[in-house]
């Protein structure tokens, strides 16, 4: 469960305060995927990475019962000049976890082969995405938070990918950014609706994807 | 119990910091010295050419020797090693977040520890290559040894603490007024030529001195004069006076930093 307690975040414009999250009271259940929707710039990745506390919020709090992943997507989080193989010796060191097996299973799972050896800003997106997926994939967090699943790869690591996700169901849940209604259909079973900084919960997918279309 | 459960939650909040500092300068290390063995020799080559070529200038100039029968090469070395730590530390302090921006993403990497490592890491490099340049000295006969070795190294000490707070303060006010930044290569400029690093406070005229007596880096490069020769006494500078300094400038730093925090441009 994670709990957003009176959380507000807005951003200063040359006009004032824009509000992103307005004193947002709300729980997230960890026991089942979730989807955020929410039009453009409604402030769903802001929302994400609050979760993820890679960013705090101007006022309230955020607190969760289980292991959170990093905000993943868009393969940030690692640094370009630096080889696959020192980034995930950095986030094995941050983490916790052996980096020797981290650089074992991460190279297994996205395949990436020499590519291990060079700086991240020779990779495509496809590549830093398996790369970013593989190393999450390691360190078993309970929760991941994804900021639009994927899409990336060509069709051999779709497979892979896909094979991995239905492992994971297994043995964690996702909280899922997304405007493609057909991969939140598919994938979670509630949803929240982000609208003006609030936050609505639908336990009824289709009633969300509905009120989302005529937002 | 509760407070049972606090030790416990400091202990693991301890555990995370230490994993995330080491991490953070295993990968400083690896990006300012490079893989090979000999990438740390370069932190050498920069202070070795200034000593150097002050010597060499010093000589051309046809003076003797440093005033109170100083030697050359610890004089120019206590004077240019603290001066281009002091700028180094602070400068790599500075640009700790905007070049590091992307970790930020893992929610254990704080601004604060970014800054932390680099300060580690610098703080580090300057007290080895001040041992190794002035003991090579020693060694190679250009110098006498220290004659007080555990005040010059806590002296040693006091400099990367210094560093620490005007680090900090450069960061935050740099973070903040991006336009400060504009004015800290000629601030440093002015600070070698007034943080005695070529002179002693004691050669000036005592309206030179009245000025120079505030700059916080003239008076640790004067106390590392006096633990080194036994001959030097402290003339006017004080430890109490570099610990306000540190003391001041890392609390103003962490004040604007506080302060200015929600107005930031987000990362």
């Amino acid at each position: 469960m994670i709990r957003l307690e009176g959380v507000t975040k807005y951003y200063r414009t040359t006009h004032g305060r824009h509000y992103v999250l307005r004193d947002i009271n709300e729980d997230i259940p960890t026991d089942r995927n979730v989807g955020i929707l929410g039009r453009n710039g409604a402030g769903k990745s802001t929302l994400l990475r609050i979760i993820a506390r890679a960013e705090a919020p101007n006022r309230g709090r955020v607190r969760s019962t289980v292991r959170l992943s990093w905000p993943m997507g868009f393969g940030g989080g690692f640094q370009g000049s630096m080889s696959g193989i020192d980034n995930i010796r950095f986030i094995s060191r941050i983490y916790g976890v052996d980096w020797r097996e981290a650089v074992a299973f991460v190279q297994d799972f996205s395949e990436l082969g020499n590519y291990m050896r060079m700086p991240v800003y020779t990779y495509s997106s496809g590549m830093r995405a398996r790369l970013a997926t593989g190393m999450s994939l390691f360190v078993r967090f309970e929760c991941y938070l994804v900021d639009e699943l994927p899409g990336v790869g060509d069709s051999r690591f779709k497979r892979r990918f896909a094979a991995a996700f239905q492992e994971l169901r297994r043995r964690a849940t996702l909280i899922l950014v997304s405007h493609n209604e057909s991969s939140i259909r598919k994938t979670c079973e509630t949803v929240f609706l982000l609208n003006e900084g609030k936050l609505q919960r639908y336990d009824d997918v289709e009633e969300a994807l509905r009120l989302y279309r005529e937002l | 119990m509760s407070l049972a459960r606090d030790f416990r939650d400091f202990g693991r909040s301890f555990t995370v910091q230490r994993r995330v500092l080491y991490a953070l300068i295993l990968r400083e290390m690896q990006a300012r010295f490079g893989r090979s063995n000999i990438g740390p020799l370069w932190a050498l080559v920069e202070p070795l050419l200034l000593v150097g070529v002050f010597t060499l200038g010093y000589l051309a100039l046809g003076r003797r020797s440093p005033p109170q029968g100083m030697e050359f090469l610890p004089f120019l070395a206590t004077g240019i090693i603290i001066y281009l730590s002091l700028r180094n530390i602070a400068g790599r302090m500075t640009s700790a977040v905007e070049s590091n921006r992307g970790l930020l993403l893992y929610p254990q990497v704080t601004p604060f520890d970014l800054m932390a490592a680099r300060l580690l890491l610098e703080g580090a490099t300057f007290i080895t290559v001040f041992v190794v340049i002035v003991g090579g000295g020693v060694l190679l006969g250009f110098a006498s040894p220290p004659a007080d070795p555990l005040m010059l190294l806590l002296t040693l000490f006091v400099v990367v603490l210094l560093g620490a707070g005007v680090g900090t303060l450069q960061a935050a006010l740099t973070m903040n007024f991006p336009w400060v930044d504009h004015f800290m290569r000629p601030f440093w400029r002015l600070m070698l030529w007034t943080s005695g690093v070529f002179f002693t406070l004691k050669q000036l005229p005592m309206s030179a001195q009245d000025i120079l007596v505030w700059n916080p880096v003239l008076h640790v490069i004067e106390l590392m004069r006096a633990a080194y020769f036994a001959q030097v006494e402290p003339y006017r500078v004080s430890y109490g006076y570099v610990a306000w300094w540190v003391l001041g400038s890392a609390f103003l730093g962490l004040l604007f930093e506080r302060m200015f925090r929600d107005r930031r441009k987000e990362k």
